[in-house]
C-alpha cells in the first residue's frame, strides 16, 4: 500500500534532490546541522542467484525484521525496522544488489546496516578494495575530470603485528566524524591514516610515487567522486559500500552508484566464472566423464609477512575466532610457516579453503560461495595485514580484471 | 640440494597435477600443463579396453584388466593429444599385479580414447600415458613401461606411448623430473633442466602440500594422518556451512548427499563404490551426534532416511544454533571417521539419524 508522503519514485527523488541541495548549501556555509543527516546509500549484496532471475526481497530481508512497504509498482520500498522506526528507501538494482537510501543519523543507520548484514547470511556489503578505487580514479576521474577536486582517504591498521592479545576490535567511528569535517587529519597509532583533498591533476603528480614509497597509500578507504552535474561537491564511496552525498544532486549520485554497482557485479561474476570449484560432467554413450573446474585466488605478499604477524593472523582469525575477516575453521598446521584451513566464511556461512604461508595465501571458493568473498578478503587484508598485497584471480591480476571490465574488454566466457 | 623427509603420497601427487592444469601465478605454482593448453578432461573415468586387445592379450597370456581408470585425463586441442596421468608412490615391475592396469591403460590409444569421447576426426588424436612417481623412481618406472610396451607390441596390440616422471621435494621447491627416455608431449618437460622443472617454490622448512581439492580416493585409502585430518575438517565444514547458511528460513532441509558432495566435489565418482560405505556410515554417525546437540538447544529436527529437516526455526533459535556452530567446543570437537564402530554403524538405518 502506498504510504503518505511519497506516492511515486518521482516524488521521492524530487524530495531527495531538494534535501541534497539544502545539505550541500549548509556544508558550503559550514553550518551542517547535527540533527540533519546527509543522504547515505548502502549497496547490499544478496546471496548468489538461484537462477530464478528475480529477487525475493521479503524472504531476503526477513531475518532483519525490516518492514517494507511498496511506494510504486516499479520496485521501490519504504523500509522501517521491527520497532517501526524509519530506515530509508530500498531500491533493488538487480537480482543480486539492493540499494538502501537513508537520511537518518549516520552513526545509528551505519550501525543498523552493519549489524543486520553481520547477522544475516543472505546479505553482504559491497566491498571496494584499493585496486577497485584506484581503477576508478585512474580511468574515470583522472582523464575525465582533471580540474575537479577529489578527496581520498587512505588507511592501513597493522592489526596483526605484535602479540596475539593486541588485535582489538575496530570501530568505524572515524566515518561518523566525516560529516561535518572539512579539514585534513593525520592520525598515527599502529596505523597509517591520511586524507587528501586536492585537485585531480595535482594528486596525479604524486600519488604513484607515494604508493611506491609507502604501500598504505594503496589502501584507499574512501574516494570522493566529483559530481558531474553541478561542478561542485561529490559522492564519497567507502570500502564497505556506503556512499555519502556531499553534492547538490541526489539523482546524479544515484546514477554514479548504479554505474559502479553494475561494474562491481560484472567483476564479481567474472571472478566466479574463473574460480568456482565445481564438478563438470560430460555424458558419454554409456557412462559420463567427471571433471573439476576452477582456479585459485592467490594473494601475494612482497616482502613476506614476518613470522609473528603471520602466526598472529592465523591464531586470531581461526584459533580465537576473532578479527575483521570473520572466518571459521581449524588450522591444520603443516609447519610453523604453513596452515591449511577448510573453513567457513561467517558472513554468509559458505565454504572456503585456505592455504596460508607468509609469502602468499591461496584461496579456493567452492561453487555457491559468493565471489563477494574475494572482494571482502582483498579489502580487509589490504587494510589490516598488507596494503601492498597483489591478488591474482587464476593467473590474472585482480586489478587488471577490474580495469578490463571497466573498459569493456572483459569477455564473458 | 637436499631432499626433505616428506614423501609424496598419491593424493598429494593427484592434487598437485590438478593445480598444474589450472591457471595460477608462479608465486603459488607453475602450471605447466595449463600453459601449454592442456585442460582437465576427466577424473577417474572408467574406460573399457578394446575387445581385440583383450583377446590378443589372452592369446599371448598377458594379464590385463578389462577396464582402465587413469586418475586424470588431460586434453590438448591444439596438438590433438590426450594425456592419461596415473599417480604412484613408487615404481613396480612388469610382473607385479599393478602392471595389469598399466597394460590396460597402454592399450587405450589416442584414436580409441578420442572416439570414446566423441571427438570428430578421432584418428588424428594421440594418446600418452604418464606415470607420476616419487622422486628417484622415474627410471625404474620407465623401464617397466618400456617392457610392457614391448610385450603388447609382441602380442600385436596397438599401444599408446608412455613415460614416467618423478616428483622431487627439495628444500627450495617441488621439481618434476622426467626420465630421459620418456619424451613426454609437454614442452616444459621435454626441455627440462638436469635437476627437473621447478613447479613450486618453497621457503626453508616449508611443507609442499597444496590444498587438497580431492581429499579422498577410495581406491587409494587414507592412511596419512594429515590426510585424515583434512577429511575430518571437510566433514565438519560441510555440515556447518549447510546448516548455518540456511537458518534464516523458518524451515530447511539438508540431504546426506549434499553433505558428501560438499566434502568432496566429485563424490558422484565414488558414491556407488563399496569402499565408501564405511565412510558414509561414519559421516552419518557424526551428523547424528551433532543433531543431538542441536536438539538440546531447542531445534525441531526430523530425521529421514536420506535427509534431515528443521522446522519452526525462529530468529532466536537460529542465533543459538549458529552460536553453537561457531563455538570452540563444536569446532574442536572430535570427529571419528575411522573406527570400526562408526564405519560399521547401521543403527541409524532403523531410527533415522
Amino acid at each position: 500500500m502506498p504510504i503518505p508522503g511519497f506516492r511515486s519514485r518521482q516524488e521521492l527523488f524530487d524530495f531527495l534532490d531538494d534535501y541534497a541541495r539544502e545539505r550541500k548549501e549548509e556544508i558550503d556555509r559550514w553550518q551542517l546541522g547535527k540533527r540533519k543527516g546527509l543522504i547515505k546509500s548502502y549497496v547490499l549484496e544478496t546471496a548468489p542467484p538461484d537462477g530464478s532471475g528475480q529477487i525475493d526481497i521479503a524472504a531476503t530481508l526477513s531475518p532483519t525484521g525490516w518492514q517494507i512497504t511498496p511506494i510504486d509498482a516499479a520496485m521501490l520500498y519504504r523500509v522501517d525496522n521491527r520497532g517501526g522506526k524509519h530506515l530509508g528507501y530500498l531500491e533493488p538494482l538487480s537480482h543480486r544488489y539492493l540499494i538502501l537510501h537513508s537520511i537518518e543519523e549516520a552513526r545509528w543507520i551505519d550501525q543498523t546496516v552493519k549489524g543486520h548484514v553481520k547477522e544475516t547470511a543472505s546479505l553482504d556489503s559491497m566491498w571496494l578494495a584499493g585496486g577497485f578505487f584506484f581503477n576508478l580514479w585512474q580511468i574515470l576521474i583522472l582523464p575525465q575530470l582533471p580540474e575537479r577536486y577529489v578527496k581520498l582517504k587512505f588507511e592501513h591498521m597493522a592489526r596483526f603485528e605484535g602479540s596475539a592479545g593486541e588485535a582489538e576490535e575496530e570501530t568505524d567511528e572515524d566515518e561518523e566524524l566525516e560529516e561535518g569535517w572539512m579539514g585534513e587529519e593525520v592520525e598515527e597509532r599502529r596505523a597509517s591514516s591520511l586524507m587528501i583533498a586536492e585537485r585531480v591533476d595535482r594528486i596525479a603528480r604524486f600519488l604513484p610515487q607515494f604508493q611506491d614509497l609507502h604501500p598504505p597509500f594503496k589502501a584507499i578507504k574512501m574516494l570522493r567522486i566529483p559530481s558531474t552535474t553541478t561542478g561542485r561537491g561529490g559522492y564519497e564511496f567507502w570500502t564497505w559500500g556506503k556512499i555519502t552525498y556531499r553534492a547538490h544532486d541526489f539523482r546524479d549520485g544515484r546514477s554514479q552508484i548504479i554505474s559502479i554497482t553494475r561494474l562491481y557485479e560484472q567483476v564479481t561474476e567474472a571472478i566466479e566464472r574463473t574460480i568456482w570449484l565445481q564438478m563438470g560432467e560430460t555424458k558419454l554413450q554409456e557412462s559420463s566423464d567427471t571433471t573439476l573446474k576452477g582456479a585459485p585466488v592467490t594473494l601475494e605478499f612482497d616482502p613476506p609477512l614476518d613470522l609473528p604477524t603471520f602466526q598472529n593472523f592465523v591464531t586470531t582469525t581461526f584459533a580465537r575466532g576473532q578479527g575483521p575477516l570473520r572466518l571459521w575453521g581449524n588450522p591444520i598446521y603443516l609447519s610453523d610457516k604453513k596452515a591449511h584451513i577448510y573453513g567457513v566464511d561467517l558472513h554468509l556461512w559458505q565454504r572456503i579453503y585456505l592455504d596460508l604461508t607468509p609469502r602468499r595465501f591461496v584461496v579456493i571458493l567452492p561453487r555457491g560461495t559468493c565471489g563477494n568473498t574475494v572482494h571482502r578478503l582483498v579489502t580487509n587484508i589490504q587494510r589490516y595485514l598488507d596494503p601492498g598485497v597483489r591478488t591474482f584471480i587464476g593467473n590474472r591480476l585482480y586489478d587488471d580484471l577490474i580495469r578490463d571490465t571497466l573498459l569493456g574488454r572483459e569477455n564473458r566466457l | 640440494m637436499n631432499e626433505t623427509l616428506f614423501a609424496p603420497t598419491p593424493l598429494f601427487q593427484l592434487n598437485l597435477m590438478l593445480f598444474l592444469s589450472w591457471p595460477a601465478p608462479p608465486s603459488f605454482v607453475e602450471p605447466i600443463f595449463w600453459r601449454e593448453g592442456f585442460e582437465l578432461r576427466s577424473i577417474a573415468p572408467s574406460i573399457g579396453v578394446p575387445l581385440e586387445a583383450l583377446a590378443r592379450a589372452q592369446t599371448a597370456n598377458l594379464p590385463i584388466q578389462p577396464t582402465a581408470s587413469p586418475e586424470l585425463v588431460l586434453e590438448q586441442n591444439s596438438q590433438q593429444q590426450l594425456l592419461l596421468i596415473e599417480c604412484k608412490s613408487s615404481s613396480f615391475g612388469p610382473a607385479s599385479s599393478t602392471s595389469q592396469q598399466s597394460r590396460a591403460l597402454l592399450a587405450c590409444t589416442g584414436p580409441y580414447l578420442a572416439e570414446r569421447i566423441g571427438i570428430v576426426e578421432a584418428m588424428a588424436w594421440k594418446g600418452y600415458l604418464l606415470y607420476v612417481v616419487g622422486g628417484g623412481q622415474e627410471s625404474p618406472m620407465q623401464d617397466t613401461l618400456q617392457a610392457l610396451g614391448q610385450e603388447l607390441q609382441a602380442a600385436r596390440i596397438s599401444a599408446a606411448n608412455g613415460g614416467a616422471m618423478g616428483i622431487h621435494i627439495r628444500a627450495d621447491g617441488v621439481y618434476l623430473s622426467p626420465d630421459a627416455r620418456s619424451n613426454i608431449p609437454v614442452q616444459a618437460l621435454r626441455q627440462s633442466p638436469a635437476n627437473g622443472v621447478q613447479v613450486m617454490t618453497l621457503e626453508q622448512g616449508e611443507d609442499p602440500r597444496p590444498l587438497y581439492l580431492i581429499p579422498f580416493d577410495p581406491s587409494i585409502g587414507v592412511d596419512d594422518p594429515a590426510e585424515r585430518r583434512v577429511l575430518e575438517e571437510r566433514v565438519r565444514q560441510a555440515l556447518t556451512s549447510l546448516i548455518g547458511s540456511r537458518l534464516d528460513m523458518p524451515s530447511l532441509e539438508v540431504a546426506m548427499d549434499e553433505i558428501l558432495t560438499a566434502v568432496t566435489e566429485v563424490w558422484n565418482l565414488w558414491e556407488n563404490s563399496r569402499a565408501t560405505i564405511g565412510f558414509r556410515n561414519a559421516v552419518r554417525a557424526y551428523v547424528r551426534d551433532v543433531l543431538r546437540q542441536l536438539r538440546n538447544l531447542g531445534a525441531h529436527i526430523e530425521s529421514h532416511e536420506h535427509h534431515f529437516a528443521f522446522a519452526q526455526v525462529t530468529p532466536n533459535i537460529a542465533r543459538d544454533l549458529r552460536r553453537y556452530l561457531d563455538s570452540a567446543a563444536f569446532r574442536r570437537g572430535e570427529i571419528d571417521l575411522w573406527s570400526e564402530a562408526v564405519q560399521l554403524d547401521f543403527s541409524s538405518l532403523s531410527e533415522g539419524w
